[in-house]
């Protein structure tokens, strides 16, 4: 503890003087603070014509009845209102998102856990399994992977032809409504690289001696978990958790390559995103496709904000305060 | 180490937050913000640069580069940029193509989207003006079928027929006989189940239909109705519908047809479909992808019209894919010029063989047919005995027939997976259907 006290106050310390000099020349701190806003500038160009631009327009769109072709028509609520009352697949797609975002989050995220305590260690060559671990990720949601996976999983395929090999019965899982959200989960959770990533950071910053000390109590590993990996590591649970989550809404490349585009078979999985293309790009109601993507954006805001809110509950900061 | 841990806290959160709008954002403009490319097309320097695409398979991309590379080769200060996709892809970006102001000089586009695109005037008139199209050789009804209302907005690039593509090969190799025109749908029937015994239920006998929109407007026309009405609306009933579902869910469980994990395939393009894959022997599609099956299979295929009701086929020629030019074309002329060479010049009818159909110069047609070999010979011999079985060309489909096709194969698959029985699904279809055409 006093050694964090000591530390804590040099590295306070440590600025001290620039801090000074800014103070006694406010002049060249404005002139450097200029400086510094004319050099962003191209990237404030960036954000307010492929960012803030489109975001506004679409937030028009979601309003119009738009075809790409004519100009978009203003029709009020209507989308929304059409969304809610009179639309099953919407429904349907929303149940498809959440299975998804429920499964995946919580199973990808343990699994990254799992691994990053099994390979945070110092023995010869972990290095090697780190990167083994972390490749998939690197793969990403790349339109490659979910080829292969297609090919792995549907008949024919190398996983079909195992598991008839094994005598079990050698399913068409991409073809099949029941087994294609499970393949295409299985492959997401697969990529659990980046999440094991940030954990690692995370388990090497818990000191060590306080797992000394909890030796010295008597503490199993169950409770040396429970006690002090838990608390030490939750900030970093949930930064990941609500990166998760929200990836997890966005996912569409698999689920579009693996069907076809077309969510199929039997809307088995059809995205909330998936959908949302189709809307736009195979029907072409761009209004529609962009009231879906508002109130995909509405509800991710209030999930973050609901989990920053819980997150005062449980998640602890090493400095005593939560903020 | 440790300590930055600990001191690093209440900043951290606030780095957090900070990640958490970021990615919120960052969310939804994935989503939105998938923006339209243009690429203009300029002719500085004397020479003109002309952009066509069109959809298909890679055959029909090797016959149609080959046909350009030899008007290329005439016309010595015009360069043509291809692009090519499958069918659902392509019509996805020329929407947005066209949109953005930057679509192709010249471009494939589906009967179904005519009337759109006409009426957003992105279609040059090929009869007047600069861009004027030589259609003196083509058949005056048949061209007839590229109009909007008085300006012709599309040139036929060919002319396609509806039967099945039959697997020779493996038909003789199971022993079963080659179906006949003439034949019924008891027949067929018969004949599929006959294909799924004899390979000891390996093979299917076909394709299952069920997912064909196209599929569905033949059997329809065979009882005497229309797909659609004068009026755009829908010229068949619910009833009719569900009797066709429940003739293929019958095939389909006797074995006769596709299983449904198999049917949800044929979305997939010839390339990868049932007939590709050796799991069908026979699949209705139109002999303008006959060349297309051929290129996916090293067996021997052939076509046969379509089963009859009544004597009824319920084939007619379609007009299989259409060319227009771009109203916003830096160079109509010389468009409209490539337009003329692909539908009327000899030596592009040698480099397009069947790729899309039937030639749409009547003169030069002739003359394919009668030196025609191999692919080409099988398409032109089918397309010379269907010519007396043939209904009357419907009107062009109205807006939303593109949706309806993608509807029938979502309602289908579930229909297929026994999540609905053909009856509800037709009551879905019909309502959903409905509000479609309606928008």
């Amino acid at each position: 503890m006093s050694t964090t006290a000591a530390l804590g106050r040099s590295a306070s310390a440590t600025p001290t003087p620039a801090q000074k000099e800014q103070r006694t020349t406010p002049r060249r701190g404005f002139a450097d603070r200029t400086a510094g806003y004319v050099f962003l500038l191209p990237w404030f160009a960036g954000l307010a014509v492929f960012t803030l631009g489109p975001l506004v327009y679409s937030l028009y769109l979601s309003f119009t009845d738009y075809n790409l072709l004519q100009s978009p028509r203003w029709v009020g609520f209507a989308n929304f209102h059409q969304m809610f009352t009179a639309d099953p697949r919407f429904f349907h797609a929303v149940r498809v998102t959440l299975t998804y975002v429920v499964v995946v989050t919580p199973v990808k995220l343990g699994l990254a856990l799992g691994v990053a305590m099994l390979l945070n260690r110092r023995r010869r060559g972990i290095g090697l399994y780190r990167s083994l671990f972390y490749l998939p990720s690197l793969l990403g949601s790349s339109v490659a992977v979910a080829l292969v996976w297609r090919s792995l999983f549907s008949q024919g395929g190398a996983v079909s032809n195992g598991l008839g090999s094994l005598g079990l019965p050698n399913a068409d899982f991409i073809n099949d409504p029941t087994w294609a959200l499970p393949a295409i989960i299985l492959l997401a959770c697969w990529q659990f690289g980046a999440p094991m990533v940030i954990f690692m950071a995370g388990l090497k910053q818990i000191p060590s001696e306080l797992y000394d000390a909890a030796d010295i109590d008597g503490a199993r590993r169950w409770a040396r978990f429970r006690h002090i990996t838990l608390p030490l590591l939750s900030p970093v649970i949930f930064f990941n958790v609500l990166l998760e989550t929200i990836n997890s809404f966005q996912a569409f490349t698999p689920a579009f390559v693996i069907s076809g585009g077309t969510g199929g078979p039997a809307d088995s999985t059809l995205f909330y995103t998936l959908y949302l293309y189709q809307k736009g790009f195979t029907d072409f109601q761009f209004g529609y496709a962009s009231a879906m993507a508002w109130v995909l954006l509405a509800t991710v805001a209030v999930l973050t904000a609901l989990m920053f809110r819980l997150s005062r509950v449980w998640v602890f900061y090493g400095d005593g305060g939560n903020r | 180490m440790r300590s930055r841990a600990r001191t690093a806290g209440p900043r951290r959160s606030r780095t957090f937050r900070a990640a958490a709008v970021a990615v919120t954002v960052a969310a939804s403009l994935s989503l939105t913000a998938c923006g339209s490319g243009s690429s203009g097309s300029d002719g500085a320097g004397g020479a003109v640069k002309l952009s066509f695409s069109w959809w298909g398979d890679a055959s029909r991309a090797k016959a149609t580069q080959d046909a350009i590379a030899l008007f290329e080769k005439a016309n010595p200060g015009i360069t043509v940029t291809t692009q090519y996709a499958t069918f659902g892809p392509y019509n996805q970006k020329l929407a947005t193509q066209i949109a953005g102001g930057g679509a192709p000089d010249l471009m494939q586009i589906d009967w179904g989207n005519q009337s759109q695109y006409a009426k957003s005037s992105t279609l040059l008139d090929l009869a007047t003006g600069s861009g004027t199209v030589d259609i003196s050789g083509l058949d005056a009804k048949f061209v007839g079928s590229g109009k909007d209302g008085s300006k012709q907005v599309a040139i036929p690039f060919g002319q396609a027929t509806q039967g099945f593509v039959v697997n020779e090969a493996k038909l003789k190799s199971l022993g079963v006989d080659v179906p006949k025109a003439g034949w019924t749908w008891d027949d067929l029937a018969a004949f599929a189940k006959q294909v799924h015994d004899a390979s000891a239920g390996k093979v299917a006998g076909i394709s299952d239909p069920g997912s064909t929109w196209p599929a569905f407007q033949s059997w329809l026309v065979q009882h005497g109705k229309p797909l659609y009405a004068p009026d755009g609306k829908l010229g068949f009933t619910e009833a009719d519908l569900t009797d066709f579902w429940a003739f293929c869910t019958g095939l389909r469980k006797s074995g006769a047809a596709t299983p449904a994990n198999v049917t949800a395939t044929l979305t997939a393009g010839p390339a990868e479909d049932p007939l590709a894959k050796g799991t069908a022997a026979a699949e209705w599609d139109y002999d303008s992808i006959f060349a297309s099956h051929v290129a996916a299979t090293k067996d021997t295929l052939t076509l046969v019209p379509l089963p009859t009701v009544n004597g009824r086929t319920g084939m007619y020629a379609k007009p299989s894919m259409l060319l227009s030019v771009y109203a916003g074309s830096k160079h109509p002329k010389e468009a409209a010029k490539l337009l003329s060479f692909l539908v009327n010049d000899p030596q592009a009818a040698g480099a397009l063989g069947s790729s899309r159909g039937m030639f749409p110069n009547v003169e030069v047609r002739k003359q394919q047919a009668a030196s025609a070999t191999g692919n080409n010979k099988v398409v032109s011999d089918f397309e010379a005995a269907s010519a007396t079985l043939l209904s009357a060309t419907p009107s062009a489909p109205p807006k939303g027939d593109g949706q309806l096709l993608t509807l029938m194969q979502r309602i289908y698959g579930a229909v297929s997976f026994d999540q609905q029985s053909p009856a509800q699904g037709a009551k879905s279809f019909m309502q959903q259907a409905q509000q479609i055409l309606a928008g």
